[in-house]
């Protein structure tokens, strides 16, 4: 029997209550007469490890009449810093590779609009980190540096989506990427198959003193012929891509005074 | 003496007194309503210290229009003022010189923008937020919800810490372990407690410094950043993860001993421990 996606409609007559395996937490709610109580019970993998009747000690939402409640995928509210390790890329060469990462739960009732959201879970809370320098960076979600070089062709969790990342380094030398942002808000999640799949980071690499040029987009490759949009990007405020998408780090900070 | 009121109080004196007032009412709101018209029309970028500056400034150039219009409608000849001015100016220079070297240090304050309000600070043993910086002195809300008020002066010669001017911060642990202890293993439980904890930054990365051999402990200093809002929850955090994670893993955190001696030759003194007898069997 096919498992049923977390992200769907849930139907709940006052009264009734779900509980939602997701990653280490189970997530509860439960509908009341015209509002939901929505509990994460925290480091519980198995549903049959939390008490239903505790959902009413969490947080309550008072939305109205609607018994519906939607479970919508999303990417991370802040920027994403990706941290490559030992990976260079010679002149006037592009590379591609993907990277998988958590989505966030949105919960909405009613029907999926902006004023309907009720509550936004990330799936797994991934580390703060800081992208540039200290006085002047930019705060971010450390994604660590897994990588891989082919799309992945088995199933993955629907918890997390595919990203590729395809950097052209139009530069007469070697470009070692250390640090690289993606800004997870200006992307779309789309789905592929039975993968998440969210858009491309096409990144050209014109060297240290000008600013590279980035777009997110789709691919045919990737997101097929007509993408199935799951959750459209959360800013289209394209000056932020302006600014700097490599950081190479330089080892001042761990001066101790 | 015969004093003749009716040179003052005549009929055109008292009607000019009435269009004087009216001015002043109408003034007053007109300055109100240019100032929270220019207040709503600032970008909402702009720093509230700006906004404060600006809205100042249609207050003082307002008001001092204000009263060159009403002293003209009212008539008043000033040439009398003008000529006293002189001892006027150097009586109200003698009684004012620590008023107007605050204000002089407060234009300083606002230009230097070391600070702007929100701002946390510490000046000397004080710190708190900053309230307000105002023509004579700037104050301060601590963080037990007193407002401090320190004159301009002062805070100009004094030493003043931003602490929330960089968006980020690092917070330094001085950790002391036994003598005993394996340093390495100390070090990556370290490295482990500020990479597990998300609100520590993964770059730029902990800081870990074997700093000395203290009286009783090898300290250790843990220096970890974090976003300069997450203050009290990283360092809270931090603390219980060093304590519970040094349980866990059986490293000692010691504290200061003292061994007694009697003498130079003899042995330390004997502790003995005397198990308490339940009451029933001392009876």
């Amino acid at each position: 029997m096919e498992q049923k996606s977390i992200y769907r409609k849930y139907q709940l007559q006052p009264g009734a209550s779900e509980l939602i395996q997701c990653n280490t937490f189970i997530l509860g709610v439960k509908r009341e007469k015209e509002g939901w109580f929505i509990k994460i019970f925290e480091d519980t993998t198995s549903a049959a490890d939390a008490n239903p009747e505790e959902i009413s000690s969490g947080e309550y939402f008072h939305s109205g009449k609607s018994n519906t409640l939607i479970i919508a995928p999303a990417l991370q509210f802040k920027p994403l810093v990706f941290k490559g390790t030992k990976m260079v890329i010679a002149p006037n060469q592009r590379f591609t590779f993907f990277i998988q990462i958590p989505l966030v739960l949105q919960l909405y009732f009613s029907k999926i609009q902006e004023g309907n959201l009720l509550k936004e879970i990330p799936s797994r809370r991934l580390s703060d980190t800081w992208f540039g320098e200290p006085d002047s960076g930019v705060a971010a979600f450390s994604m660590g540096s897994d990588y891989q070089l082919n799309f992945p062709d088995t199933d993955i969790s629907e918890l997390e989506a595919v990203c590729p990342v395809n950097i052209f380094n139009n530069w007469d030398q070697q470009l070692e990427v250390q640090r690289l942002i993606i800004k997870a808000d200006n992307m779309t999640l789309f789905r592929k198959d039975n993968k998440i799949v969210s858009s491309v980071v096409k990144l050209e690499y014109k060297g240290q003193d000008t600013i590279s040029a980035v777009s997110y987009g789709t691919s045919k490759q990737f997101h097929g012929e007509n993408p199935e949009i799951l959750a459209k990007a959360r800013s289209n405020d394209t000056k932020s891509l302006l600014k700097t998408n490599f950081h190479f780090i330089r080892n001042i900070y761990n001066r101790a005074e | 003496m015969n004093f003749d009121w009716s040179k003052y109080f005549n009929e055109e004196n008292m009607e000019r007194l009435i269009i004087a007032l009216v001015i002043l009412a109408v003034g007053t709101v007109l300055i109100y309503a240019i100032r929270t018209i220019v207040k709503r029309l600032l970008p909402k970028s702009m720093s509230k210290q700006r906004q404060m500056i600006v809205t100042r400034i249609i207050n003082y150039t307002g008001y001092l229009i204000l009263a060159f219009v009403i002293i003209d409608e009212m008539n008043i000849d000033l040439t009398p003022f003008f000529g006293a001015a002189g001892i006027i100016g150097i009586v109200l220079g003698v009684a004012s010189q620590t008023s107007i070297g605050n204000i002089v240090s407060g234009f300083f304050l606002v230009s230097e923008k070391s600070f702007e309000i929100g701002d946390v600070i510490k000046i000397g043993d004080k710190s708190g937020v900053v309230y307000s910086i105002d023509l004579l002195s700037i104050k301060i809300k601590t963080f037990d919800n007193l407002l401090l008020r320190i004159p301009n002066q002062t805070v100009i010669s004094s030493e003043v810490t931003n602490v929330t001017k960089f968006p980020i911060r690092r917070l330094d642990f001085n950790v002391g372990v036994a003598y005993k202890e394996d340093l390495k293993k100390v070090k990556e439980i370290l490295e482990r407690v500020a990479k597990q904890n998300p609100l520590c930054l993964d770059e730029p990365e902990p800081l870990i410094v074997f700093k000395e051999f203290g009286n009783s402990s090898i300290d250790i200093l843990l220096g970890v950043w974090f976003e300069k809002t997450n203050y009290l929850a990283v360092k809270n955090s931090v603390f219980n993860d060093i304590k519970s994670t040094f349980d866990a893993e059986g490293i000692e955190i010691p504290f200061p001993h003292v061994t007694l001696y009697t003498g130079e030759v003899t042995k330390p003194f004997p502790i003995i421990k005397k198990e308490e007898q339940p009451k029933e069997a001392q009876g």
